[in-house]
């Protein structure tokens, strides 16, 4: 179904919660409140807990919409929200460490709040957080109930979705994010502490909440807790101490040495002589100016250096993808700096991009699945080479993955006697008789209308603006 | 109300381990809360005093 489509779209990233789900109408996303959830729902918003949250920018905030307005019949709806717009919904295996560490620390702070409000979050899954302005914000306005029981619901899901994956980058490689994807409800722990080995045993936080903790799975795996009463006092102040824990425990959680090596690429790095460099932005400048796009998807693009020029040329929003995780850390960390954060840096291998996941493949969309089709652009700057040459991807399927992604794409052509195809050919052999100029005009241009085509001057490059036909 | 909290398996093993942790650090959380409380009784009648002091001389 159209994302714009009028017809009410069940979306299934929400279907465990019996609370409450989103849908999506009118190309607008929704949440409906059901009966069942009403009561944790009003406490939130009756106890101050709300006001708290948005005020302090830690949640999404939303308006009530009419359920006959919305021509919504479902016997188990008690009232519909709409949330404020997310333009790209990222997930955990495509943020940095820093943007993992952040949402953990974002997740165990709502919680300490909701405690002295006499609330809890009732899960911790990193997947309720979003990156919205270059901060972590929460998602899920029904992850609040009243608090009811001695233990915290969601400390387990918080171990497996936060501390497992930031354990296993800062101790043993960052890459372990990635694999997030092949373990949506995160790292089961006993795989963590056999990867971790002794190095879990360095933080005490780790081998309480990592070794310990999986130990205790394995041990009472069949067997049922004896029931405690519930005593309201014992449970804030146990939850309180067991969040402030967590909470010390991550930020003890360095950032891991492989990404904190980063240098400044474009300053550093010989084959940029500054004026080409400069010759390519104004070309990029024009380029944006010319289609004035909602959103720009670099890809392949680094610390964000040419996102930040085409913010700055009057695209709405950029999403930057790398993959070399220093660059996008590097990136996110420069965007706490900046002036206009309407960047999202993110982790992509382009040669294997993220799938439909989860249940059914449908809970957390591909990269494809959530490309903004209208007026948005790919740029592809100094990438095709990799694409072509270590990766083998012949043009014509290069060319029509780009043209899913977007209406307009922004390419440089990186001939072979360019110097960083030659390190690229350095030790095989070249097979490549189809990687020519003129072959590439040929291949894109049976899809794509060109636009504009510029040489960069001081380079044998080639940039273009192209536009799908229709 | 009770089974939309519990949508979640929280597990066993998670709920004994983080009972067992819960008390031992909320034991922590609680001795640290009253010796603070305790020198901040101490700090403010200081303070008080001082500033009595002060103002005698003044």
């Amino acid at each position: 179904m159209p994302r714009n489509s009028k017809q009410t779209q069940f979306l299934p990233a929400s279907f465990r919660d019996p609370a409450g789900h989103i849908f999506r109408q009118d190309g607008k996303i929704y949440r409906q409140i059901n009966q069942s959830g009403k009561d944790d729902y009003e406490l939130m918003m009756s106890s101050g807990l709300y006001d708290v949250l948005v005020k302090r920018g830690f949640l999404i905030p939303h308006k009530e919409t009419s359920l006959t307005k919305l021509g919504i019949k479902d016997s188990r709806a008690y009232k519909a929200i709409m949330p404020e717009q997310i333009d790209f919904i990222s997930y955990p295996y495509e943020w940095s460490f820093g943007m993992l560490k952040d949402a953990a620390l974002l997740t165990i702070e709502i919680q300490k709040i909701c405690l002295e409000h006499g609330m809890v979050l009732k899960d911790a899954s990193a997947y309720n957080v979003q990156f919205i302005a270059g901060r972590p914000v929460f998602i899920d306005t029904l992850s609040f109930a009243k608090l009811s029981r001695q233990y915290w619901h969601g400390y387990r899901q918080f171990c497996q979705h936060f501390l497992a994956p930031l354990a296993l980058a800062s101790r043993v490689d960052v890459r372990f994010i990635s694999m997030l994807r092949d373990h949506i409800d995160g790292f089961p722990l006993d795989l963590t502490k056999r990867a971790l080995g002794t190095r879990a045993k360095l933080l005490p936080g780790l081998f309480m909440h990592i070794v310990l903790h999986a130990r205790s799975q394995q041990q009472y795996q069949k067997k049922r807790p004896a029931p405690k009463n519930f005593n309201l006092e014992r449970a804030k102040i146990s939850q309180i101490a067991l969040a402030n824990h967590l909470e010390k425990t991550v930020r003890k959680i360095a950032a891991p040495k492989q990404i904190t090596t980063w240098g400044d690429y474009y300053k550093n790095a010989d084959h940029y002589n500054q004026s080409s460099f400069k010759k390519k932005g104004v070309i990029i400048k024009d380029y944006i100016g010319r289609v004035k796009p909602k959103t720009v998807w670099d890809i392949g693009g680094n610390d964000g250096t040419f996102s930040r020029i085409v913010l700055a040329a009057g695209a709405k929003s950029a999403v930057c993808f790398d993959f070399d995780y220093a660059a996008v850390e590097s990136n996110y960390q420069q965007l706490q700096k900046d002036k206009n954060k309407n960047l999202l840096p993110l982790y992509l291998d382009l040669s294997s991009p993220s799938v439909n996941t989860g249940w059914a493949q449908q809970e957390r969309d591909g990269l494809a699945e959530r490309a903004e089709d209208t007026k948005s652009v790919v740029m592809a700057l100094a990438l095709m080479h990799h694409l072509a040459i270590q990766n083998n991807i012949p043009f014509a399927s290069m060319r029509d993955y780009f043209a899913r992604l977007g209406e307009y794409l922004i390419i440089e052509f990186v001939p072979k006697d360019d110097e960083k195809v030659k390190e690229l050919l350095i030790a095989r052999e070249d097979i490549f008789t189809e990687y020519s100029i003129e072959n590439f005009e040929k291949v894109f241009l049976a899809k794509y209308n060109l636009v504009s085509k510029d040489e960069v001057k001081g380079t044998k490059r080639t940039m273009y603006l192209l536009r799908r036909k229709k | 109300m009770r089974h939309f909290l519990a949508y979640l398996d929280p597990g066993s093993g998670s709920i004994i381990i983080q009972v067992i942790m819960g008390g031992v650090l909320g034991m922590g959380y609680m001795a640290r809360k009253s010796i603070a409380a305790v020198l901040g009784r101490f700090r403010r009648k200081d303070k008080t005093k001082g500033g009595e002091k002060k103002e005698a001389k003044e």
